[in-house]
């Protein structure tokens, strides 16, 4: 096994110990004022050379009253609260963006990390605190300000990692032995101790893992959709009934940096804001583009800092290779698996877009004979010197409605017109069809699709957080 | 004639010159002993909880103990003798202790008597100077050593022929740095008191707050801190590994419009505000026409208590009577509200 060490005993007995670290004494009025004393607090097995350090190597030295020590009793492993060893917690959190300039957080997302934690092991440590006094009056006025704090147990944390989630641990008192000095003293007038025992069921942490996340835009939880986990057949006899449970679960599906990506030709252009629902304008009234390299750096090599921002990292270095693709849902399914599908290249001048090339063979069938071309019919129309003269079979889609008689029809916007060899028809009559329909353009190749109410590009436009995915 | 018999009911010459004989003994003897004579306690009795009077004074009749004990300002030098002993350092929590740490000492009585006015009892502190350590580790003040008689009483081998008594031996032991010998060894306010440079308080008091100094950097704050303010909160998800800050900030590094202990009437959306009349203060977020609760400030002092406990303890208030007085808030229980005298 590799070595670890977290010095989790450690800190354990550092917060313990900090229980005891401001008690006082009074050491009664003299000339009317009343003296008090600090009672220092330290772990109780030092070693002998301490001790003579402490002593300044001379027996003259006199030794302090009053005084606490604390020790390790025992470390006893506690069964009764042991777990599912196998369990192991996944939190995905994000840092705030890290100006290296200013050496500051900024308010932007930054490095998004995913914190796997395996079941820590549960053991009860045992501390005796022994109260060194030199009279009974300084021992109970030690003793009655420490019993009033454990009603019955006090509450610490041992450290303020919010990842940690063994950080707050219980110190019950147990045991009061309430001196070392047997009644009546005897020959030996030795200085009287108080031994106070307290348990305190902790947990051992193996290391956990902490990943910048690979999973570039999207996250996938498996989260259960109910009210009551009775309705998931939940019986207190069943052991483990959550691992009995079989795949029926829903997919949640979230994006953590909320980027959203709009495509245009052959740019993937990333957005920090969202747009609203008509997609006019934003939230802020602003678009931001983000930088793609805030999210591709996450699974750049590492600087010897271990730093994203290191400038050792060699942007050539960010892995986008030539098989990494952008994924598109066009649908209104967040679940929907036919994506469509374009290789990505970095592009060298703008950081804030890709180079888009889509796989023609991703987009949805199409369901109309493709066009020759998209046409303004106030504009051109066939055998104009621009469009070429009628042949059989010529199909056009309509920007505008067909006025005047150089067509020979009528037809309105959005309508597709095609030649049978002796005249033009709608093939395509917009104001009766109110489901979708995908037609290629033969001219430019691209598609598109009608959702009953107008043509628009079958994959270009905005791409709301969990309907798009980068894969490298 | 009479019959033949050492003892005799009256000290005679013979004591006497028996009697010289043995203080010249220990005065050519002997070493030099500074005593410390214990000549009372600080009478505070206002708890009204002792008897007697003058050598005879008991502080505390429960406890049976003298506590703040009265040393005499002036030093009486001593001759006394012992067996000087191996030191062997046994190592308890408490520090190092001399295995064979009680001495034995024996004094000459009647010198005792003549220049104390009476024998060496329990709790008088004795000082050696013979045993003056001059090489401290580290350097620092040449310190003598000191004990405190726990015992005392006259030993075996300081009867004479004729059965009288001339030695006193005490049982010494080391004394500790505690109320007893506080006229002694001083609170340790001044540079020169002798408890700044024998006791080991200062270094056991700088071992303890180096140690909570440690302490305090694993945990800055009271338990339910967390420190979370350099991770990003989307305020809009409750999604898990959401982490708002502790510390009464707003999360993102936005700013406060404010903080006081109402809300501001021209608030916009978004705003954060931070309210102090809440327990610990409270940052709220204007959502329309409601102020939504976002996090807490848990950036409170560390206390060895529960927050409720803590009131209580760490209770400097006082309160103002109609009379014009005042008095503390914090009370003990049996002590609260008592009657007057009339």
């Amino acid at each position: 096994m590799d070595y670890f060490y977290d010095a989790q005993i450690r800190r354990y007995l550092l917060q313990f110990m900090r229980i005891f670290k401001e008690f006082k004494v009074s050491e009664g009025k003299r000339d009317g004022v009343t003296y008090y004393n600090r009672t220092p607090v330290r772990y109780a097995d030092m070693s002998r050379m301490v001790a003579h350090i402490l002593k300044k190597g001379s027996e003259n030295m006199v030794n302090s009253t009053p005084f606490m020590a604390c020790s390790i009793q025992s470390l006893l492993i506690a069964r009764d609260r042991t777990q599912d060893p196998m369990l192991v917690d996944t939190v995905q959190v994000s840092e705030r963006e890290y100006n290296t300039g200013t050496a500051s957080y900024t308010g932007e997302q930054g490095n998004l990390y995913t914190t796997k934690k395996i079941m820590p092991v549960p053991y009860n440590l045992t501390l005796n605190v022994d109260v060194w006094t030199g009279n009974t009056d300084q021992k109970l006025q030690l003793l009655e300000q420490v019993l009033v704090l454990f009603n019955p147990s006090l509450q610490l944390q041992q450290n303020s990692n919010p990842m940690d989630w063994t950080q707050l641990f219980e110190v019950e008192l147990t045991d009061i032995q309430w001196s070392s000095r047997s009644v009546p003293a005897g020959v030996d007038e030795t200085i009287d101790v108080a031994t106070l025992t307290f348990v305190l069921p902790i947990w051992i942490n193996p290391p956990a893992q902490v990943k910048r996340q690979k999973i570039i835009n999207t996250i996938h939880a498996n989260v259960y959709n109910t009210d009551s986990i009775n309705d998931m057949g939940f019986d207190d006899d069943i052991y483990d009934f959550f691992r009995t449970i079989d795949g029926q679960m829903e997919l949640t599906s979230i994006t953590p940096n909320n980027y959203w990506v709009d495509i245009s030709g052959t740019e993937a252009v990333l957005y920090k804001t969202a747009p609203t629902s008509d997609g006019s304008t934003y939230d802020d009234g602003t678009t931001v583009k983000a930088n793609w390299n805030d999210l591709l750096e996450i699974l750049s090599p590492q600087g010897a800092s271990g730093t994203l921002g290191n400038s050792s990292v060699n942007i050539d270095d960010i892995p986008l290779t030539s098989g990494s693709t952008l994924q598109l849902n066009v649908t209104d399914d967040l679940d929907s698996t036919g994506l469509i599908t374009g290789s990505v290249v970095r592009n060298t001048i703008d950081s804030n877009k890709l180079v888009f090339t889509l796989d023609s063979d991703t987009l949805p069938s199409n369901t109309e004979t493709a066009l020759t071309k998209i046409v303004n019919p106030l504009q051109n129309y066939p055998g104009d010197g621009t469009l070429a003269a009628v042949s059989t079979g010529q199909r056009y889609l309509l920007t505008n409605e067909i006025v005047g008689d150089d067509w020979g029809i009528s037809a309105d916007k959005d309508d597709i017109v095609e030649y049978d060899g002796s005249k033009w028809f709608i093939q395509f009559d917009a104001s009766s069809i109110s489901i979708i329909k995908y037609v290629s353009n033969s001219y430019t190749g691209k598609q598109y699709k009608w959702d009953g109410k107008e043509w628009t590009s079958s994959h270009e436009g905005a791409y709301n957080p969990g309907f798009w995915k980068l894969n490298i | 004639m009479p019959r033949l018999s050492l003892w005799n009911k009256n000290k005679t010459n013979d004591y006497d010159f028996q009697d010289k004989i043995i203080a010249e003994n220990i005065n050519a003897g002997g070493t030099g002993v500074y005593v410390h004579k214990y000549i009372g306690t600080y009478t505070d009795d206002s708890a009204n909880t002792s008897v007697g009077t003058g050598d005879l004074y008991i502080q505390d009749v429960l406890f049976l103990e003298n506590r703040d004990r009265k040393y005499d300002t002036d030093i009486y030098e001593l001759r006394g003798t012992y067996n000087v002993s191996e030191p062997e350092f046994d190592l308890t929590q408490f520090g190092l202790f001399m295995a064979n740490n009680d001495l034995q000492m024996t004094f000459h009585m009647n010198t005792l008597a003549s220049l104390l006015g009476r024998r060496l009892m329990s709790g008088d502190v004795l000082e050696l100077p013979h045993l003056r350590d001059d090489l401290l580790l580290g350097g620092g003040d040449a310190v003598n050593r000191f004990f405190v008689v726990s015992d005392a009483g006259r030993p075996a081998e300081g009867y004479d022929a004729r059965w009288w008594p001339h030695l006193w031996k005490v049982k010494l032991t080391n004394i500790t740095d505690s109320p007893e010998y506080r006229d002694i060894l001083g609170t340790g306010d001044q540079a020169d008191d002798l408890r700044n440079i024998l006791s080991t308080y200062k270094t056991e008091i700088a071992i303890s707050d180096k140690v909570m100094e440690m302490a305090a950097e694993e945990m800055p704050y009271d338990s339910g801190y967390s420190e979370g303010g350099h991770l990003y909160v989307d305020v809009n998800s409750n999604k898990p590994g959401v982490h708002f800050t502790a510390d009464g900030t707003p999360p993102n590094g936005a700013t406060l419009v404010g903080s006081g202990t109402s809300f501001p009437v021209d608030a916009s959306n978004g705003d954060y505000f931070l309210r102090t009349d809440f327990s610990p203060n409270r940052l709220f977020l204007k959502v329309n026409a409601v102020w939504q609760k976002i996090s807490d400030d848990r950036r409170e002092t560390w206390a060895a208590a529960n927050r409720l406990l803590t009131t209580f303890i760490n209770n400097d208030n006082t309160t103002t009577n109609t009379d014009g007085t005042t008095a503390p808030e914090k009370t003990s229980i049996s002590k609260a509200v008592k009657p007057k005298a009339d």
